[in-house]
């Protein structure tokens, strides 16, 4: 028998090419990947297209969630227009997605970097607290953090208190200044972990000879990192953009249990305004129109980041 | 792939349909709402089967102590004697905007529970949509009304509806000033009668390290239920009875020095840090506590602050003006619609009226007997053992000369409660001006008029 491989001999090699030809064939079938794709379609069509369009009819009504009083043309739309809340929520949603974009994705890289030049049990150890916080319930996050800015017993507090910079001790979740950079920490931090955890991931597909050619052309950890590294994580990097963008974009339950959108509407995000216009005044015209507004605003964001960013797939 | 495509897109066609059908509106309530009769011809063949238990659902509020105490204490301990053959599922819809938002919910799809207990604010969204039953034939029929001293409470409107059945608990609820007695003798504080007083008092204790007053600031609950009111009446309570009957507006004089005394509080330091974020338990819990010197509350809470703090007394708000008593002005909770309704939709819409009255009364022994407070339904008990500090509260109830129904209780429809609350909350940040306040409420104010 002649021996072309170490462990199987011909037959085996034969019956392996036709298990794989026989996968080809059925994966190249149109009604296999229909039947595998149809529950994700119907999910999708059923909870996300169609709502969309009766959706479109609401904006155009007056409507208070229990009846349709008569079509009002673009009234809704140019109330919200004119609305200071709605740019006010505006602002405050641009606001993170900023923070979110140019702050913390940035720290998120720079702790990825730091956790590839670490040694096993504490990559390990920082691998756990990177998917600690992301994994428990927002709620108990939201709580928590309630309770670092808690005015007069919380944990910044006391800190700055004990650090003699009592006049920083601000009451931060009720003042119109500060409450929205509060949330927006809270909420950045939850996620800061996973986003190292994922740039990580991106940094060990690189192949390491890249590195070791860098090395040997002299190159230290920054430059390795400013020249190799960074440029060839744009796929994560897109990946966490889409994500985290919209995801501050869609910010609603750190509001809903911090401030309640409070004091007042100050640190209302445009979904937590959608929510109160349409539950709370039960005008469901006008929270539909901030809706239709807001899927504009995030298909706009994701075409922009798609022709910016990462336009061409890299291939190591 | 062409066929496939056309197959995919007919499919996912045919998958919108569906959903657009399952997800349309159901008939119009309206058509069984208004046929009163029906009780006595098709219900009453449903109601004649012994053997088969009828089976209703009871929705009502549940984080609050009182709440709580009349549904697992009373309601569900003497329902089964009075009814039965009827066996209720009991709905638990937690409290504040989640219960606000479940009962719009239930009210959107047009499926309400049998009975729910519901402010005036939500009463009337549901009123509006045709799904709340008329309970004046069945109030007349089994002599309901005859047990109220005031039988306002039982008055149908002007359209000869009556959709809400109460205990009248509420209108012996007032907003009272309360105060430890200990840290007043302690500290050797005086109690104020004016106004001006109040800051200077406020002033004093934020010196001695304590909470002056605790009040609910979350979503501006304080201001909301009485705080604005309250400073309006310590000036002119004209204004405020022109209010509630919708014969002035927000951009009256009285209506911007009230606002801009509560900012003075605010500027004082009277009340927490952080007031805007501080919930209902945790205000009290501040006052029983001792933290805070005073507490901002109903005398709704009366009962479980004596229990919680024996060294608590109260004072009337002080006024801001000399043509003004604190003694003789007071401003009490009751609202023509915050009580029990029952649904026009119920299969069983007289075991549900019945029902609903039934919970009114629980409710009303609830206050006689663990609160030893009166109400306007006579449920025969005699109250007996009762505290000083509550006949204290009572009689400056009685003898209070102008009394004044709660604004936003009696007055406000869901989206001006909103605007309100919106309001409110912001002005007790001190960082938002009376007229930004008075612009934004008065636009809601003349929807809510309309």
């Amino acid at each position: 028998m002649d021996i072309i491989h170490p462990y199987m001999g011909k037959a085996h090699i034969g019956m392996l090419i036709n298990k794989v030809m026989a996968m080809n064939r059925f994966f190249g079938n149109r009604l296999a990947i229909f039947v595998f794709s149809f529950p994700a379609l119907l999910l999708f069509t059923v909870y996300v297209i169609y709502p969309i369009f009766p959706e479109i009819f609401i904006s155009f009504q007056k409507n208070d969630g229990f009846r349709n009083m008569g079509f009002i043309g673009l009234k809704n739309y140019i109330n919200v227009l004119q609305d200071k809340t709605f740019w006010r929520a505006n602002y405050n949603t641009f606001f993170i997605v900023f923070v979110s974009t140019f702050i913390a994705l940035p720290i998120s890289l720079l702790f990825a970097l730091i956790m590839d030049k670490m040694s096993e049990p504490m990559r390990r150890f920082f691998k756990f607290s990177s998917v600690f916080p992301a994994v428990v319930s927002v709620t108990v996050i939201a709580q928590m953090w309630i309770a670092v800015y808690e005015p007069m017993w919380g944990l910044l507090n006391s800190i700055l208190r004990a650090l003699g910079m009592d006049k920083l001790a601000l009451a931060w979740l009720s003042d119109s200044r500060t409450v929205v950079p509060a949330i927006a920490v809270a909420f950045l931090w939850q996620y800061l972990g996973l986003n190292a955890l994922l740039f990580y991931t991106g940094i060990k597909a690189i192949p390491k000879t890249y590195y070791e050619a860098a090395t040997l052309d002299g190159a230290g950890f920054f430059r390795a990192s400013l020249k190799i590294t960074i440029p060839l994580l744009q796929d994560v990097t897109k990946y966490l953009l889409v994500i985290s963008i919209l995801g501050c974009m869609a910010q609603f339950a750190h509001v809903r249990i911090m401030t309640a959108g409070g004091p007042g509407d100050i640190s209302r995000t445009v979904v937590y305004h959608m929510y109160y216009v349409a539950f709370s005044v039960s005008d469901f015209g006008r929270g539909c129109a901030i809706a239709i507004l807001f899927v504009l605003e995030c298909l706009l964001l994701t075409f922009i980041i798609n022709m910016y960013v990462a336009r061409e797939r890299i291939e190591f | 792939m062409k066929k496939s495509s056309k197959f995919m897109i007919s499919l996912l066609l045919f998958v919108m349909v569906i959903a657009f059908v399952a997800c349309a509106p159901s008939p119009a309530p309206g058509g069984t709402v208004s046929d009163d009769t029906k009780v006595s011809t098709d219900d009453k063949s449903n109601e004649q089967k012994p053997a088969e238990k009828i089976r209703i659902k009871f929705l009502s509020l549940s984080a609050d102590e009182n709440r709580n105490n009349i549904r697992e204490k009373y309601i569900k301990v003497n329902a089964p004697k009075e009814f039965p053959n009827v066996e209720i599922e009991y709905d638990l819809g937690g409290g504040g905007q989640d219960y606000a938002n479940k009962l719009k919910a239930y009210n959107a799809s047009g499926d309400m529970p049998d009975v729910w207990f519901s402010e005036q604010n939500l009463s009337t969204v549901v009123i509006e949509t045709g799904n709340a039953l008329d309970l004046y034939p069945y109030v007349i029929e089994t002599g309901f009304d005859k047990k109220f001293k005031m039988k306002d409470l039982v008055q149908p409107d002007k359209d000869g509806k009556l959709y809400c059945v109460q205990p009248g608990a509420d209108q012996y609820f007032t907003p009272r000033l309360w105060y430890h007695k200990d840290i007043f003798e302690e500290h050797n504080l005086e109690l104020p009668k004016t106004f001006d007083e109040l800051v200077a008092l406020c002033e004093k204790i934020k010196g001695l390290g304590l909470v002056p007053i605790s009040i609910v600031g979350k979503d501006g609950w304080t201001c909301n239920l009485h705080l604005v009111q309250t400073m309006i009446m310590a000036e002119d309570p004209q204004v405020a009875i022109d209010l509630a009957n919708k014969k002035t507006d927000f951009s009256n004089p009285v209506v911007r020095n009230a606002l801009e005394r509560i900012q003075k509080l605010v500027q004082a330091g009277a009340f927490a840090d952080g007031v805007t974020n501080i919930d209902y338990g945790p205000a009290i819990e501040m006052y029983t506590s001792k933290k805070a010197a005073m507490l901002a509350m109903f005398s709704w809470e009366l009962g479980n602050l004596e229990k919680a703090s024996p060294d608590t007394d109260f004072i009337p708000w002080p006024s801001a003006s000399d043509k003004v008593d604190p003694d003789d002005v007071i401003q009490y909770w009751g609202a023509p619609l915050s009580g029990y309704l029952a649904s026009a939709n119920s299969r069983y819409p007289e075991i549900a009226a019945k029902f609903a009255m039934f919970c009114a009364e629980q409710d009303a022994l609830y206050y006689n007997i663990e609160q030893k407070a009166p109400t306007m339904l006579d449920t025969g008990i005699k109250i007996e053992g009762v505290s000083s500090l509550m006949q204290k509260n009572l009689n400056q109830f009685e003898s209070a000369k102008i009394k004044v129904p709660s604004i936003w209780a009696a007055t406000f429809n869901a989206k001006m409660s909103a605007e309100y609350a919106t309001e409110n909350s912001k002005l007790l940040t001190g960082q938002y001006s009376p007229d930004d306040w008075i612009e934004a409420v008065n636009r809601a104010w003349a929807e809510n008029i309309d």
